[in-house]
């Protein structure tokens, strides 16, 4: 059962976390006894998720993830700091609207640099002796654009899907060490990110996307309470999943 | 050289010129995006009857006008425009669309 102990004293990484997703993960996650470690670039948007938390020792660590490069290094200072993790939660990502006549290469880069590379930088970095401490688990935020297309979006929807395949690779390779991997896959939810796709939607675009979720569209802790089931020991048996939270959008 | 104005603090401001590029550049952009031959698309045309218009033109329409001018436009905003003059207001570029209709 996920009571307010379920994550007690698991110290749990969380990227993305000034906005959407990721600060109702952090919100969660704290109200399950976990000590949440709030990473963005932006330390005021951080400061303002940490003061939404429950409990005490939470941390606001400032990072761009897009110097992948040095994820692995800069994970190591932090479990140096604060000690090692339980659990990271990649939550940061990118959105990109566009027909192939206007996608540029640089975009896509961008886009699969924060998507997927510094996924897989982070799971790296979480892997590294001192760095973690069983038992431990990985949540990516993938999306249901990973399982099904929408015209003008396949570079969002190539890097959900490769979100997908990498769980369950990582998940064989970290399961000798402990190390649990997942992905949760959201459909439509009310968050900054929807926000953003609204200004390339109509309202009439956007309504048939609503309708298109026979449950509505989600709310952030509805995604938040998925991540924390797959980062607690109720989830002890489960790797390489991809659990899908979206309404009922996909089973059309 | 274009300049692009992604910082929300330097957005641009008519008043004070501070544009991405001017008429005959989002007029040959708009060719590019239509895919249509250099100088097809003009003022005068109505949007929605361009050759080519589409859900997914209207998306990279949307997206030329956040890269190339720096501007976040409602979809709903960019539809309320008929013919590409009163697109070129809504971004700005009216004083030289009309030099550029002039000449």
């Amino acid at each position: 059962m996920l009571d307010s102990t379920a994550l007690a004293d698991r110290t749990i990484l969380v990227t993305g976390a000034s906005s959407g997703l990721g600060r109702a993960a952090c919100v969660v996650l704290s109200q399950l006894g976990a000590r949440v470690i709030a990473v963005g670039r932006d330390e005021q948007r951080l400061t303002e998720t940490a003061e939404q938390l429950d409990g005490s020792g939470h941390l606001v660590r400032p990072f761009d993830l897009s110097h992948v490069d040095e994820i692995p290094k800069w994970m190591k200072s932090v479990a140096a700091d604060h000690g090692a993790l339980q659990g990271v939660v990649h939550s940061a990502g990118l959105h990109l609207a566009r027909p192939l006549q206007m996608l540029k290469p640089d975009a896509v880069k961008e886009l699969l640099q924060i998507n997927v590379t510094a996924a897989l930088m982070l799971a790296k970095g979480l892997r590294q002796r001192g760095v973690f401490e069983v038992p431990a688990s990985i949540v990516f935020l993938s999306s249901v654009m990973g399982r099904v297309g929408q015209a003008g979006v396949s570079a969002y929807c190539a890097s959900k899907g490769a979100v997908d395949a990498m769980t369950r690779s990582l998940a064989l390779e970290l399961a000798p060490q402990g190390i649990r991997v997942n992905a949760v896959a959201p459909g439509q939810v009310e968050s900054e990110m929807a926000d953003q796709q609204k200004q390339t939607l109509t309202a009439e675009q956007f309504d048939r996307i609503k309708a298109m979720h026979p449950l509505g569209l989600g709310r952030p802790e509805d995604v938040a309470h998925a991540v924390a089931f797959l980062l607690a020991d109720t989830s002890r048996w489960i790797t390489g999943s991809t659990l899908t939270v979206d309404g009922g959008y996909t089973i059309h | 050289m274009r300049r692009r104005i992604r910082d929300a603090s330097s957005r641009f401001d008519p008043r004070i010129g501070n544009i991405a590029m001017d008429a005959p550049q989002f007029l040959a952009e708009l060719d590019e995006l239509f895919e249509l031959d250099p100088g097809t698309v003009t003022p005068a045309n109505v949007i929605q009857d361009i050759p080519g218009w589409s859900s997914l033109t209207f998306m990279g329409l949307i997206a030329l006008i956040d890269e190339e001018c720096g501007l976040t436009l409602s979809p709903d905003t960019i539809l309320s425009c008929e013919t590409v003059a009163d697109l070129l207001k809504e971004v700005g570029l009216t004083e030289v669309a009309a030099r550029s209709q002039a000449a």
